[in-house]
C-alpha cells in the first residue's frame, strides 16, 4: 500500500499548523465528527506535553446540510467564531463540503471583522497529511510580511514546519538551537510553532529558512520567491549529515564554519566513544524509514560495527529520524537499552 | 454560546465500528480514508480494516480498492462487514454488486448521520440477532470495546449471574460471531445507551435501584434461579457505601457535583452521589441524546467542550464527573473518570461501574478524590 493511503487526512495535517498559532480559531467545515477526531488528537497531545489544547470549531454539518447545502452551517460557525475575538480564523474543509460542493472560498471572502483565512483542504480527496500541512504553510506564507530588508531588520533564521505533533519536536527544536549556536547564528521565528498571528510577519526577514524536511520544499521554493530567502531542504540527521548541514548552513551565510565543524566533530568522536559497549553487536531492525533514514541508520551500523540479522537483538527503527547529534544520541540510548534488555 | 467548539463525542460511523468490531469472526471494513480509519483503530485497539481511498478513487471509481480489499480479508474471517464513511456515502458504492457476494454485511453509517450511540444502533440493527428458543440464559448487552468499563462490567455481570445460577450465552456486542444466531430472549444490560434493541430486556445492572429492579425481573423471568444470595451481595455492598459516605460526612460538607457522561452512566453517577453522600448535583450532561425516562428530563445534552466549558465556569463543583476533556478545563478540582478518554492515569485492571463491585468502585473514587481534593486545599 503506498504511503499516501495510510498517511491520514489533509484536516489533521493543516490543524498542525493552525493550531499552532496563538490567539487564532480554526473552523473545520464538516460533520462534528471530524472535529472531534481531530480534537481528540490534539487533546491527547496537549495533555502529554501540559499545554492547553486547541480550540477548534465544527460547522456541525448534518443530513440536511449534505441535502440543501452547508454554506449557512460555515456561516453561522463563523460568526460564532467572529464572537470570540481571535486574532485571524483559519478555515479547512472536510471531504463532505467539498463532495455536497459548497464555496467555502466564497463565504470565507464576505467582510468578516476578523481576518478570514481559508486553507484548501477538503479532507482526503485533498490529499493526505501532508498536503494539508504544507497548504497550511502556503497559506500562511502568504501572509507574511513585505520582507524589506530595513536597518533594523530581524535577521536570524527561521524554521519551517516543524512537526508539531512529533513526539520529539522540542528536543529537535533544542538541537537545532544547540548547532545554529555554534556557528554564532540564532532561530528568530518558528513557522510555525507557538507564534502569535502577527509573528508571521517576521517571515521575510530573516536570512535563512531551515524546512523540518524534504517534502516542504514546495514551501522553501515558494518562501524563496517571494522574499529571496535561501533555504536548506531538511534539519539534519546522523553524523555526517549534522557536519554536512554546519557546512551547508556556514556557506550559505558565506561565514566561517571551520571551529564549529570541528567542535561538532569532538562531540561526535566523544558520543561514539560513549557507546563503545554496543560494537559488534547483532542487531534487526523493526520498523520502517525512508531512504535517507535508512543511509542514516546504515552510517551507525558501520560505525558501531553491528551486523544486520533477522536473528539478532530487535531495535526500534526511528522514523522520523530526529535531529542532530543529539538525537543520535537518544537513537543510541534506545538501542543500548535493548541490547541489555 | 461556544456551541461545536471542540466537540467531545465520536461520529456514528466510529460507532458501527465499535459495534461490529466486538464480534470475533467478523472482519470491520471502513469503507473510506486513512483519515476516517485511524480514530476508531486508536479507540478500539481491535483488529480493523480499511479501503484506505485516496482522491483518484472517488474520482475513478473505488471498486477495486472494495474488491481487493475484501479479497484480502474473507480468508481471515468467517464474514465481512463494510461500514461506510460520510464520503463513501455519498457516492453510494454497491459494495454487494461490487464484490458479488450477498453475506457482506453492510451498515451506512457515515458521521454526518449522527453520533456515536446512532450507528451503534444501526450496526445492531444490521446484525439481525437470531433467537434460539433453547437457550436458558441471559444476553448481556451494552458492552463495548469504545467503554472502558465494557470488559469490566461483562466480568462483574457474569459473576452475579452465576452466583444466581443464570448462564451467560451471549455477550453483544463482545463476542463470537456465531453467538448472533443463537440469542437467548431476555436481556441484561450494562450500559443502556448501547443496549440495542434486542430482546426481552431484563433491565440495566447500573446503580443499587436498578439493580433490585432487574434482580425482581429476573426473579419472575427465572423461578429456579437463586437470587437470594445476589440481593444479599447488594444489601451488604449498598451498607459499604452507606458506611463510606456517612463517615465522609461526619468530617466534610457533601460535595456539588457536575456529571458529563453517557446519558445511563451520568444518571447513574449522580444517582448515586445525590442518594449516598447527600450531594448536590449541579448539572447532569449527556454525551448523548438523553433518552425518555422520567429522570432525563434533568439532563442535559452536551456535545461540545465550549458549552461544557460555560457550564462549568459558571458554576463550578466541588467534584467533576467525566472525561480527560472536562478535567483538563478544571485541573484542580476532585475528578472521577467514567467516560473516554481518561487519560494522565495507568489503567491496567478491568473495573466495572455495573454490577454491586461497580457501584462500589465508583464510590469509592467519588469520595478518594473528594478527600485527596480537601486535603491539597
Amino acid at each position: 500500500m503506498s504511503s499516501s493511503r495510510s498517511e491520514g487526512c489533509t484536516l489533521t495535517g493543516a490543524l498542525s499548523i493552525t493550531t499552532a498559532v496563538r490567539d487564532t480559531l480554526t473552523i473545520i467545515h464538516g460533520p462534528r465528527g471530524c472535529a472531534h477526531h481531530n480534537f481528540s488528537l490534539f487533546h491527547t497531545v496537549a495533555m502529554d506535553r501540559g499545554s492547553v489544547p486547541p480550540r477548534i470549531l465544527s460547522t456541525m454539518i448534518t443530513e440536511k446540510d449534505v441535502v440543501f447545502g452547508g454554506e449557512r452551517a460555515l456561516e453561522q460557525a463563523l460568526r460564532r467564531a467572529v464572537a470570540q475575538k481571535p486574532g485571524l480564523i483559519f478555515v479547512v474543509t472536510s471531504c463532505v463540503a467539498d463532495t455536497i460542493g459548497d464555496d467555502t472560498a466564497m463565504v470565507c471572502r464576505e467582510d468578516w471583522p476578523v481576518p478570514v483565512m481559508y486553507i484548501p483542504t477538503s479532507g482526503f480527496l485533498g490529499g493526505g497529511f501532508h498536503d494539508g500541512e504544507r497548504n497550511a504553510l502556503l497559506s500562511l506564507a502568504a501572509i507574511g510580511g513585505a520582507g524589506e530588508k530595513s536597518g533594523d531588520t530581524p535577521r536570524g533564521i527561521t524554521l519551517v514546519g516543524e512537526k508539531n505533533l512529533e513526539y520529539e519536536v522540542d528536543q529537535n527544536y533544542t538541537e537545532m538551537v544547540r548547532l545554529l549556536s555554534l556557528l554564532g547564528e540564532e532561530v528568530r521565528l518558528r513557522f510555525v510553532r507557538g507564534i502569535g498571528a502577527r509573528d508571521i510577519g517576521l517571515l521575510g526577514r530573516g536570512t535563512m529558512n531551515i524546512l523540518r524536511e524534504t517534502g516542504l520544499s514546495p514551501v522553501g521554493k515558494a518562501l524563496e520567491t517571494r522574499y529571496g530567502t535561501p533555504y536548506i531542504p531538511s534539519f539534519p540527521i546522523g553524523l555526517e549529515g549534522t557536519l554536512a548541514f554546519l557546512d551547508q548552513v556556514a556557506g550559505l551565510l558565506g561565514i566561517p564554519g571551520g571551529i564549529a565543524l570541528d567542535r561538532e566533530k569532538s562531540h561526535q568522536r566523544a558520543l561514539i566513544d560513549e557507546f563503545a559497549d554496543i560494537r559488534g553487536r547483532s542487531v534487526r531492525l523493526e520498523g520502517t524509514a525512508n531512504s535517507y533514514e535508512q543511509e542514516v541508520v546504515q552510517e551507525l551500523a558501520d560505525r558501531f560495527d553491528l551486523t544486520i540479522d533477522e536473528r539478532g537483538i530487535p531495535l526500534p527503527l526511528p522514523s522520523p529520524f530526529p535531529a542532530g547529534t543529539s538525537g543520535v544520541r537518544r537513537v543510541l540510548h534506545r538501542w543500548r537499552a535493548r541490547t541489555r534488555a | 454560546m461556544h456551541e461545536g467548539e471542540n466537540p467531545l463525542w465520536p461520529c456514528a460511523m466510529a460507532g458501527a465500528v465499535a459495534c461490529l468490531s466486538g464480534f470475533r469472526g467478523l472482519g470491520v471494513i471502513i469503507h473510506g480514508s486513512s483519515g476516517c480509519y485511524f480514530y476508531p483503530s486508536t479507540l478500539l485497539h481491535t483488529d480493523l480494516s480499511s479501503t484506505f481511498l485516496v482522491e483518484e478513487d472517488v474520482v475513478f471509481g473505488a471498486e477495486e480498492r472494495i474488491r481487493e480489499t475484501v479479497e484480502t480479508l474473507l480468508p481471515r474471517f468467517d464474514r465481512l462487514a463494510v461500514v461506510t464513511t460520510c464520503a463513501t456515502a455519498l457516492t453510494g458504492d454497491d459494495i454487494l454488486r461490487i464484490t458479488g457476494r450477498d453475506d457482506i454485511l453492510v451498515v451506512d453509517s457515515p458521521g454526518f448521520m449522527g453520533e456515536f450511540e446512532q450507528g451503534f444502533s444501526a450496526a445492531m440493527d444490521a446484525l439481525s440477532l437470531r433467537e434460539d428458543a433453547g437457550r436458558s440464559g441471559v444476553a448481556i448487552s451494552g458492552v463495548s470495546s469504545a467503554d472502558p468499563f465494557g470488559q469490566g462490567n461483562e466480568m462483574e455481570i457474569r459473576r452475579l449471574c452465576s452466583i444466581a445460577g443464570i448462564p451467560v450465552e451471549a455477550v453483544l456486542c463482545r463476542d463470537d460471531l456465531p453467538a448472533l444466531s443463537r440469542l437467548p430472549a431476555a436481556t441484561i444490560t450494562a450500559n443502556p445507551d448501547i443496549a440495542g434493541n434486542y430482546g426481552e430486556k431484563m433491565g440495566s445492572m447500573l446503580g443499587f435501584p436498578a439493580m433490585r429492579a432487574t434482580i425482581s425481573i429476573l426473579g419472575a423471568r427465572f423461578p429456579a434461579a437463586d437470587l437470594s444470595a445476589v440481593e444479599e451481595e447488594l444489601r451488604e455492598a449498598e451498607e459499604r457505601v452507606v458506611r463510606a459516605c456517612d463517615k465522609y460526612l461526619r468530617r466534610y460538607d457533601p460535595p456539588t457535583a457536575t456529571v458529563f457522561a453517557q446519558c445511563g452512566y451520568a444518571e447513574f453517577s449522580a444517582d448515586i452521589l445525590a442518594t449516598y453522600l447527600d450531594a448536590g448535583i449541579i448539572h447532569i450532561c449527556s454525551r448523548n441524546l438523553p433518552g425518555e425516562s422520567p429522570q432525563a428530563k434533568d439532563v442535559l445534552q452536551v456535545q461540545d467542550l465550549g458549552i461544557a466549558e460555560e457550564i462549568l465556569r459558571a458554576d463550578p463543583p466541588d467534584l467533576l464527573i467525566g472525561s480527560s476533556f472536562e478535567q483538563g478545563l478544571m485541573p484542580a478540582t476532585p475528578f472521577v473518570g467514567i467516560t473516554p478518554p481518561v487519560r494522565g492515569r495507568v489503567r491496567l485492571r478491568s473495573n466495572p461501574l455495573a454490577g454491586t463491585e461497580g457501584a462500589l468502585f465508583f464510590i469509592e473514587e467519588a469520595i478518594n478524590a473528594s478527600i485527596d481534593g480537601k486535603k491539597r486545599a
